[in-house]
């Protein structure tokens, strides 16, 4: 069989024609006299559906998908390949029947010239986004803005599907009964982070306590020789001492979820000449959740380090454990030998609030109203609850609602709960109903296209912009029935993104739009060893801090092809050569002679090129790939079956740069149909090594970083390839972007209706001088975005 | 040792009026019988691995009886006893575009359509919702993080297909879960929590109570909200509802599972620690694993899963001594020399099964061992990587499935034999009610496995 990519060559060209909204001027013909039900079908029927039907897919291929004019738009990809397949006669094979020349190019030409007159006008549907549940991001903002406080629950719910490059994809989620239980232990967790009990206070002895040694290596220290006969602990009459890794363990039942102080007094010595003294780590059931520094004043002396964890109710174990072992083998004296902390005594107090102020603020935000002399229990309750439910289902609520709810406050009192109890229950009910859970649109029974409701566009806008709740502004708005009126619509949306929630863009677009999921995933080999968390994360905030910044600055979207300045904070300015910068948090700086031309927009980012290398090599059709797909929306056939390995480097020959390795992409021609447009853009990206670094050689070899694009052009470098990609590649990029971001907005899948909206989009932008907030504001006033249409369902189980 | 669950059943019928419809037991139903018996029930472990393997070096040459492993195959030789090693076995509904379809046609022998997911139901779900009431998890299915990342969609199909090999419906997989601590929390929260006797069984009960009724809340919410939504989106809230009355049969299912289990009774470890955070791949591996196997030992759960990664996984495996990612490696070609690698990458996966093995042998459970209970796939979606072929797939059982399976061989098929012919020797063995007559594409069954 011949390899797939050969039936895909002209996919890119024609697809990057269609994306410019520019008509074929050279094949300026008329449209060839044919009509799809009286010539096309019946010569699909006739030379090609014997093999490619719903029961026999030959290749994998049914065309009995092509029913009508619409149905070529539906699915142009598989159009493209069978205008492919028979304008080179591939198709019909040899031994089949083939139709005579002129028929065969009749079909081929008509089916070109509808695809490449596309006319949107003819296609105007706004999609339909079913109902479907929050993600995981979505949940913890909005929690966030509901309550307040505890939404670090949100990290406990299962993972959501990508689909499309995007969690939120409603389509695709599912919902399961491991989804409900996460959400009835998160509203639980909610509601007692809300309502604080009084602290308790526990008082634990730590020479009555078990000590448990802590094997094998801890952190940065030294592996060391235990002597033998020497303590790795020691309870004396007033403490018990720690010499070794270990630590001192109890177990204990806490009443109640909440934030814990855990004071523990104790002194610390450090041994003879040791670099480091001793540091305490709290352990919570196995797991590190706070440590602290024990400064060495020596024994007699007392410390009060306090560590604080929050710690959900019920039974836990708990070690306090020393860290940093420090050993001075030289010293006489055995008590100067090893670093040592004496615990003297631990208390646990809690549940406590961080902030007096902000707890407060917190509940009375809940308890709109409070039983009194004037208000009984049962109508404060029905306030509060109208308050909650009002704001967390994020629609106008009905008094019939508000009486059901307040069932579960009649329950608990009559069984003679608290106040607070009762309500708690309440609430808890509202967080796990599909009422706040789900994003729901009202059907109505029409087949035509119809506006969504106030309330709704409001959601569609806050859960675009600020992948959260809409706000009391947004809803008074709605309220009004306004806010879908144009200019009400674009002064919200303004409103909104200078609102610092609207960095959820930024924090939850970017990252997926670029791919930068592996980022977190397990090994990678390299100099700038991103094998901890936190140095990823840093990767991970250049690529946000720098969106967050167009979009708050309303910056042109092709500052991300090429900006003269970059987002970095002091370990990234290390990595990219950059003059120092002190500190984790993240600055703009502005980038001047070489670091310009290397640095600057998402080619230059380490997060981007750690993303797609190998762990030992960078990965230049990988990277190519990258830019022709994330970038441009074009992205190369997939490969085909049976693809040999690299050569590797010989075993006494000398080791071969990359490129070299790369020649059989070029040489073999069933590679270099697809390879001949990847590579040149991977070998210009050469100067950044696998974890974004800039080099100049490659296996001792300087880089030869100059690649020849389809067409002829030669492009050197990085630099030159993104003055190519903003000059060349502009209206392609831009057309991506927007297509990329409308789905994200629309949380469905583009289909082919959506051409239409898109190109009128990328028109608004491109008169805008490509501002960030065109592309937005255009979004949000596109058709699909403020309206909806029932899907005409054709099948029982996947509707068209 | 307390346990909570042992409350009078008046504690949970007692509520806001509802009534509790508990399933009706079928006295001759198979489990009743061995329930009868104290006979402990067969457990279904299925562990996936994906992107294929090196042929030469992976498949026994000889039939029958297992004498001397393959290279690949030799990590498993202190268990060669407990094993039945397959090929000629076929995943052929997705010979086209493999890559992307093979993970979700393993268990369910369907092929995954373009579009919108729509494979097949899994053979662990199909297991899971008949015996999964009797346990209190109906399966679990756990995973490791994946390097690989796909943009868009996958040529035409969903991603999703590459991500998930069980399926509880056609369209739906069932979500896994990478973290051994949540997992843990899932499994053994209950037990760790040990309640006081007394005063805290009351509040127990209450908050159980508690929870039922906000459930029939919602799902009453959840009934009118169908009733506004148009056909195409009853979909989600069906889930939804699903998923309410699952969790609700879960708080009664203790009871039940106390009732059906007759007089055998897992043994519950007394030291249960929640896993650390793993800081290597092996740590992880090894969690997820012992977690299965806690998970089994305990009657929480009889049908579990596992993917060691994605479809075309780029997952790095250090502890092999191999600094290449997964699929890099498996398009090595089955050459002398060449292939090495990637036989050296087969072996170090198939140590980790054995890990596992060895961990349920040394279980005692009943007159042997929770391995002697059990039947523990472990395979891959393609015959080799570098091809994309989806025949002769490395498949191997082990355990004795309750005395039901000759272990100890290697079972050739006629070629291109569905590996759903073995998936229906497998669902047989849980009893699952009726025999299963037909899996998704088998074509009857897999002889002389006895």
């Amino acid at each position: 069989m011949q390899p797939h990519a050969s039936f895909r060559q002209p996919l890119l060209g024609a697809l990057a024609l269609l994306g410019m909204g520019l008509s074929i001027a050279s094949h300026a013909a008329p449209e060839p006299k044919l009509d799809f039900a009286k010539d096309a079908r019946p010569f699909l029927d006739a030379y090609c559906a014997k093999c490619h039907n719903a029961e026999k897919t030959k290749g994998g291929i049914n065309l009995d998908i092509f029913k009508d004019e619409t149905s070529l738009y539906r699915h142009r990809a598989r159009l493209e390949e069978v205008i492919e397949q028979l304008s080179t006669t591939n198709m019909p094979p040899e031994d089949a029947k083939q139709p005579d020349a002129a028929s065969r190019r009749n079909v081929t030409d008509w089916l070109r010239w509808k695809l490449d007159h596309f006319e949107p006008d003819r296609f105007r549907n706004p999609g339909y986004m079913p109902s479907h549940r929050l993600t995981r991001t979505q949940y913890r903002n909005t929690i966030r803005d509901l309550v307040g406080t505890g939404m670090e629950v949100a990290d406990d719910l299962p993972t959501d599907e990508a689909t499309f490059g995007f969690d939120q994809i409603g389509d695709v989620q599912e919902v399961s009964s491991v989804h409900l239980e996460k959400y009835l232990q998160s509203a639980a967790y909610v509601l007692d982070r809300v309502f604080v009990p009084p602290a308790k206070s526990w008082s634990f002895d730590p020479r009555k306590l078990e000590y448990v040694r802590q094997f094998g290596l801890s952190g940065d220290d030294e592996k060391v020789d235990f002597p033998v006969g020497a303590p790795e602990h020691e309870v004396t009459t007033n403490a018990h001492l720690l010499f070794h890794t270990g630590g001192v363990t109890f177990s204990h039942e806490f009443p109640h979820t909440g934030l814990y102080r855990f004071k523990v007094r104790l002194w610390g010595d450090k041994a003879e000449d040791a670099k480091r003294g001793p540091s305490l780590k709290l352990k919570l059931d196995a797991h590190r959740v706070a440590e602290t520094g024990v400064p060495t004043r020596g024994p007699g002396t007392t410390e009060e380090p306090v560590l604080k964890a929050v710690v959900r109710a019920g039974r836990h174990d708990i070690k306090l454990e020393m860290e940093g072992m420090g050993v001075a083998t030289n010293a006489t004296d055995i008590a100067r030998r090893f670093n040592r902390v004496g615990l003297l005594s631990i208390e646990v107090i809690g549940p406590v609030v961080e902030n007096e102020a902000k707890a407060k603020e917190i509940l009375d935000n809940l308890l709109v109203a409070r039983p009194g002399p004037d208000l009984k229990p049962k109508d404060a309750a029905r306030k509060i609850v109208a308050n909650f439910a009002g704001k967390a289902f994020r629609r106008p609520v009905v008094a019939d609602e508000i009486e059901r709810l307040l069932g579960f406050f009649d329950r608990a009192s009559q069984r003679g709960d608290t106040f607070e109890d009762a309500i708690k229950l309440t609430l808890k009910a509202v967080l796990v109903s599909p009422d706040f859970l789900f994003h729901i649109e009202h059907d109505r029974s029409t087949r035509e296209a119809y506006r969504v409701t106030d309330f709704e566009l409001a959601n569609r806008l806050s859960y675009f912009l600020w992948s959260s709740m809409p706000d009391a502004e947004l809803m008074r708005v709605a309220a009004n029935g306004t806010l879908h009126e144009p200019t009400v619509l674009e002064a919200q949306t303004r409103r909104m993104l200078k609102d610092v929630k609207s960095r959820a863009l930024a924090d939850n677009f970017a990252p997926q739009w670029l791919g930068l999921g592996s980022l977190f995933a397990v090994h990678r080999d390299g100099k700038f060893h991103p094998n901890n968390l936190r140095e990823r994360e840093d990767l991970r905030e250049e690529v946000v801090s720098f969106f967050d910044h167009l979009v708050r600055e309303d910056r042109p979207i092709t500052e991300l092809l090429e900006a003269d300045y970059a987002f970095v904070n002091e370990a990234l300015a290390k990595h990219y050569g950059l003059p120092e910068v002190k500190g984790r948090e993240f600055r703009k700086v502005a980038l001047t002679g070489d670091a310009a031309k290397r640095r600057g927009g998402v080619l230059g980012m380490a997060a981007v090129h750690l993303a797609v290398s190998h762990p030992k090599d960078t990965n230049p059709s990988g990277r190519g790939k990258w830019v022709l797909d994330v970038l441009l929306g074009t992205p190369p056939p997939p490969p085909p079956p049976d693809v040999p390995q690299l050569p590797k480097e010989e075993k006494d020959g000398p080791k071969l740069p990359l490129r070299a390795r790369l020649s059989q992409h070029r040489s073999d021609p069933n590679c270099a149909g697809c390879h001949a447009k990847i590579d040149p853009i991977g070998f210009a990206l050469e100067n950044y090594d696998n974890v974004g670094a800039w080099r100049e050689e490659d296996a001792g070899k300087p880089l030869d970083v100059s690649g020849q694009m389809p067409g002829g052009r030669t492009i050197n470098g990085p630099d030159e390839l993104r003055k190519f990609l903003l000059t060349e590649k502009r209206a392609l990029f831009r057309h991506n972007l927007t297509e990329r971001l409308l789905t994200f907005a629309l949380r469905r899948g583009l289909e082919f209706y959506d051409e239409g909206p898109v190109r009128e989009i990328a028109s608004s932008i491109d008169r805008e001088q490509d501002k960030t907030s065109a592309l937005i504001v255009g979004i949000v006033k596109s058709f699909p975005f403020q309206f909806r249409q029932n899907p005409q369902m054709t099948s029982a189980s996947n509707h068209e | 040792m307390n346990k909570p669950w042992q409350l009078s059943r008046r504690t949970f019928l007692r509520g806001s009026g509802a009534i509790l419809a508990l399933p009706l037991l079928d006295v001759m139903s198979p489990v009743s019988k061995a329930a009868a018996k104290a006979l402990p029930p067969t457990r279904l472990g299925v562990i996936l691995c994906p992107n294929g393997v090196r042929p030469s070096t992976w498949f026994p040459k000889e039939e029958g009886a297992l004498t001397v492993l393959p290279e690949a195959l030799k990590p498993l030789e202190s268990v060669k006893k407990e094993l039945l090693v397959f090929s000629g076995l076929s995943n052929d509904l997705c010979k086209e575009a493999p890559h992307h379809r093979a993970i979700a046609g393993f268990l369910t022998g369907a092929s995954p359509k373009e579009g919108s997911p729509y494979v097949g139901i899994s053979a662990d779900q199909f297991a899971a919702r008949r015996i999964g009431q009797f346990t209190r998890l109906p399966s679990l299915e756990l995973g490791l993080p994946e390097t690989l990342q796909q943009q868009g969609s996958c040529d035409g199909f969903s991603c999703v297909y590459t991500r998930n090999i069980a399926w509880n419906s056609a369209t739906t997989p069932v979500p896994k879960e990478i973290n051994p601590r949540n997992a843990f929390d899932r499994l053994f929260r209950h037990l760790v929590n040990k309640a006081e006797p007394g005063k805290d069984e009351l509040s127990l009960a209450t908050q159980t109570e508690d929870d039922r009724s906000v459930l029939d809340h919602v799902l009453q919410d959840a009934k009118r909200l169908r009733g506004q939504v148009s056909n195409a989106d009853k979909h989600k809230l069906d889930q939804y509802f699903e998923a309410v009355r699952d969790v609700e049969k879960r708080i009664n299912r203790i009871i039940v599972a106390e009732a059906h289990r007759g007089s055998w009774k897992p043994t519950i470890p007394t030291n249960l620690v929640a896993p650390q955070t793993p800081q290597t791949i092996q740590e992880h591996i090894r969690a997820m694993l012992d977690l299965m196997a806690l998970a089994f030992q305990t009657d929480n759960t009889r049908v579990a899963s596992m993917m060691f990664g994605y479809g075309a996984s780029w997952n790095v495996y250090p502890e092999s001594g191999l600094k290449e990612q997964h699929h890099s490696i498996s398009h090595y070609p089955d050459a002398p020399g060449k292939g090495d690698i990637y036989t050296a990458l087969n072996r170090y996966h198939a140590s980790c099964f054995g890990y596992l093995v060895e961990k349920m042998r040394s279980i005692p459970e009943g007159d042997g061992t929770l391995l002697d209970n059990s039947m523990l796939l472990f395979g891959s979606e393609l015959g080799q990587g570098g091809s994309h072929i989806v025949h002769n797939l490395p498949v191997l059982l082990a355990g004795g499935a309750g005395g039901t399976l000759k272990t100890g061989r290697h079972i050739k098929s006629v070629p291109h034999t569905p590996m759903a012919n073995l998936l229906v020797e497998v669902l047989n063995r849980m009893q699952v009610g009726d025999d299963v007559k037909r899996f998704g594409n088998s074509t009857g069954g897999i002889n002389g496995l006895a």
